[in-house]
């Protein structure tokens, strides 16, 4: 019996494991498993295989028996997740509903989650700007948060290590505020998205609209071909999940590199309860999991603990990781964790009219749109808020069709639309500032593995206030220097969450007093446990944030099987 | 259903019309499998004319019959809609015939399609109607609605009239629109 268990506990064993098989834990495992360790991921949903998991994929939009629309029961059951713009008929496998494992809202917040493999990568918008040094430097120079513990020139190589396996579509575009990467061609903008590049660059110095950087394969190269991912073919299904692994997804790459390797030990149905600290050793061991299906209890150990688990996922994991060493949650010395959480402000659009190049169209679809990035406090303050704004811009051609009449009427009206003007729009994407009064905590309550449920606090400020007013105003200028007409601005009040771009609660910094994880992503408490996912943010700035989130699980993995080298892990 | 069939179908039904004008749509009439909305056989045909009185199938062109269209307004209307919208909805449609009855004089439906067009013209044109009439508006409101993206979501419209590309090939940024088809 003894011999069993030390068996047991053998095969219980890894060089390190991966709670999380998303966007950043595909990295870590990707990196790790690479090097020669083996590697576990775990991950609390079930598994989702490349192409064979994809239902919806191929179908035609008649084949659907809704015609794309959600149940009227689902939206009722699942009030939160339906508010998501790509939670649709043909993609809401793919999505949580609202009963597992439910969180408490101190303050209004649309949390959306994809508890699978691959988690919310196989559902993200797939852009992909890089940070400059005016994000990094941004905490610092204006004083708030604290500062980041690492430069651009950090993260750099590691931006192009990942740039090149993903596969960015982009140009290069000379730009200070976004530092231009590993691109293949760019996809390319129309006569009227060209046209307000030129009527803005010439009008506004520092504005500039270029093809949002994205990742989708326009031209695979031999890495690409290697994960078994072809060409984009711009069906923009995206989210139903690439046959042709056209866009980036861990499932489609990250993960069956990895697996490849033979290094990888994939375990789906595993909820990670808490990390296993031992006071003797100063350090974790490993890490308790709950079966998902059986509700067993099992445990695993690891000298290297990378924690994927979503932004609020590993923030919950955390200080649900209780010792006598750590009462507060692991590495929780200074009281911050779960604190300084943040997000993107993403409540403001702006839509017009134009009626220049009538004769023009476009043909076919596009996976990205026109980027505007960040033009407010980048050199210097220069507004009465901080920080400031990215945005989207795209246009397309307007089909007028009238739906009026009955009978005979009726169908040759459906049947005979005509162009009409063309529709421009853009919608913001805000930093927002990280304060200790958003925050998350744990609740008395627990969920079916007996988790205590997460009680989220975050809410906007007059920051964002002004900002989203300060959007409306400079686009509704640039809009009519362009000539646009009917111009309309909009304001969601879309709760914090729904931009699916929360961050922070585990922020990195240079002094253990005031930040949690150190610049190689490690707690500076306990030294073998890497976060890299959205949970490290020190501050938010505009860009999406996944291409950071896995230039940093590469750089801290790396970093790890070094350290393992010196014998230092 | 492909083209061939539809157009077979839709000259089926147009014979089956010309013989059967009470709408009965002969023995194999089956009631769509519902969650919500209590609809009886009779109602059922009521709707399936209306909506064939929206979008008719013709000898060219299948219309709402020959593309089943009543069938996607019912799970439309029985999936995708609150309570309150699929109540109102089947008032409606039981209050139809009487209203028509009362305040146009006709009864529906009538062998003609133009007929039929008229009284429907008619029927959403009242004005005045009291709160126990209205509802018969509003689901005329809804049929025509769910009919139109019904027709616009079907396979005809989508392979037909405007192929839709599940595999569309490059982004063409800018070309000229004289003489393109319009999507």
């Amino acid at each position: 019996m003894a011999n069993f268990n030390i068996d047991s506990e053998k095969n219980r064993t890894y060089d390190a494991i991966v709670i999380g098989s998303g966007m950043s834990g595909g990295w870590a495992a990707k990196e790790l498993t690479e090097k020669g360790l083996k590697t576990l991921v775990l991950e609390r949903g079930r598994n989702v295989e490349h192409i064979k998991d994809y239902p919806t994929t191929t179908m035609m939009p008649w084949e659907f028996e809704h015609n794309g629309k959600v149940e009227q029961k689902v939206i009722d059951e699942n009030p939160i997740v339906s508010k998501c713009y790509a939670f649709r008929e043909d993609t809401q496998h793919f999505f949580t509903r609202d009963d597992v494992s439910p969180y408490v809202q101190e303050k209004p917040f649309d949390w959306i989650r994809a508890y699978q493999v691959g988690g919310k990568s196989l559902l993200w918008a797939r852009q992909t700007q890089r940070w400059s040094d005016f994000d990094f430097e941004g905490p610092d120079r204006d004083g708030f948060a604290t500062d980041w513990p690492i430069r651009y020139q950090d993260i750099a190589p590691w931006y192009s290590h990942v740039e090149k396996f993903v596969g960015i579509a982009g140009d290069k575009d000379g730009l200070d505020n976004l530092p231009d990467g590993e691109f293949l061609p760019a996809l390319e903008l129309n006569c009227v998205e060209k046209y307000f590049k030129e009527k803005l660059e010439s009008q506004f110095k520092g504005r500039n609209v270029i093809s949002g950087r994205c990742a989708h394969l326009t031209q695979p190269q031999e890495i690409h071909l290697q994960q078994g991912r072809g060409q984009c073919q711009n069906r923009v299904l995206c989210q139903r999940g690439c046959p042709f692994g056209g866009y980036f997804s861990a499932n489609s790459s990250t993960i069956p590199w990895a697996a490849k390797t033979g290094n990888l030990s994939l375990r789906p149905d595993s909820v990670v309860h808490s990390i296993i600290y031992d006071e003797d050793k100063g350090r974790a061991t490993g890490v308790r999991v709950i079966d998902a299906k059986t509700k067993e209890t099992i445990e695993f150990y690891a000298p290297v603990i990378f924690v994927n688990a979503g932004a609020l996922n590993t923030n919950q994991l955390l200080l649900n990781s209780k010792s006598n060493r750590f009462p507060e949650g692991l590495g929780n010395d200074n009281g911050l964790l779960g604190k300084y959480i943040a997000f993107h402000i993403y409540r403001a659009r702006i839509s017009a009219e134009y009626d220049g190049f009538l004769d023009k169209t476009t043909v076919g679809r596009r996976p990205t749109s026109g980027y505007i990035p960040r033009f407010r406090n980048v050199y210097r303050q220069e507004t009465d808020f901080l920080r400031g704004y990215a945005a989207g811009f795209s246009a397309s051609r307007r089909i007028e069709r009238s739906y009026d009449g009955i009978g005979e009427e009726l169908r040759q009206n459906l049947l005979n639309p005509e162009w009409g003007v063309w529709r421009v729009g853009s919608h913001m994407m805000g930093e927002t500032i990280p304060k200790e009064t958003n925050y998350i905590n744990l609740t008395s309550d627990s969920d079916e593995f007996g988790i205590p449920l997460l009680n989220i606090k975050v809410d906007y400020d007059d920051n964002d206030e002004k900002m989203i007013l300060d959007f409306q105003e400079q686009f509704t200028e640039m809009y009519e220097k362009a000539g646009f007409t009917n111009i309309r601005t909009t304001d969601s009040h879309q709760a914090p969450g729904l931009d699916i771009h929360e961050m922070g609660g585990v922020r990195m910094g240079k002094d253990p007093k005031i930040s949690l994880l150190d610049e190689h992503h490690r707690l500076h408490a306990c030294k073998n446990v890497f976060v890299t996912d959205g949970a490290c943010m020190t501050s938010t700035s505009t860009q999406n944030p996944s291409l950071t989130y896995m230039a940093f699980a590469a750089r801290a993995a790396n970093f790890a099987v070094e350290e393992g080298k010196k014998g230092n892990v | 259903m492909d083209r061939r069939t539809a157009l077979k179908q839709s000259a089926l039904m147009a014979g089956a019309f010309a013989l059967l004008p009470s709408c009965n749509f002969g023995p194999d009439r089956e009631l769509v499998a519902l969650d919500n909305l209590q609809i009886d056989l009779d109602h059922q045909d009521l709707l399936a004319k209306v909506i064939e009185t929206i979008i008719p199938s013709t000898e060219a062109e299948p219309g709402a019959e020959a593309l089943n269209l009543y069938r996607f307004v019912l799970v439309m209307v029985d999936d995708c809609e609150q309570k309150e919208t699929q109540q109102v909805f089947v008032d409606g449609l039981k209050k139809f015939k009487a209203l028509l009855k009362d305040k146009v004089g006709q009864s529906f439906p009538q062998k003609e399609q133009q007929a039929n067009e008229e009284i429907l013209t008619a029927a959403t044109s009242l004005e005045g109607l009291s709160a126990e009439e209205q509802p018969v508006q509003e689901f005329l409101a809804i049929a025509r609605r769910y009919t139109i993206q019904g027709y616009m979501g079907s396979k005809h419209y989508l392979t037909e009239k405007f192929p839709y590309q599940l595999v569309p090939g490059p982004y063409q940024d800018c070309v000229n629109s004289d003489g393109l088809i319009v999507m």
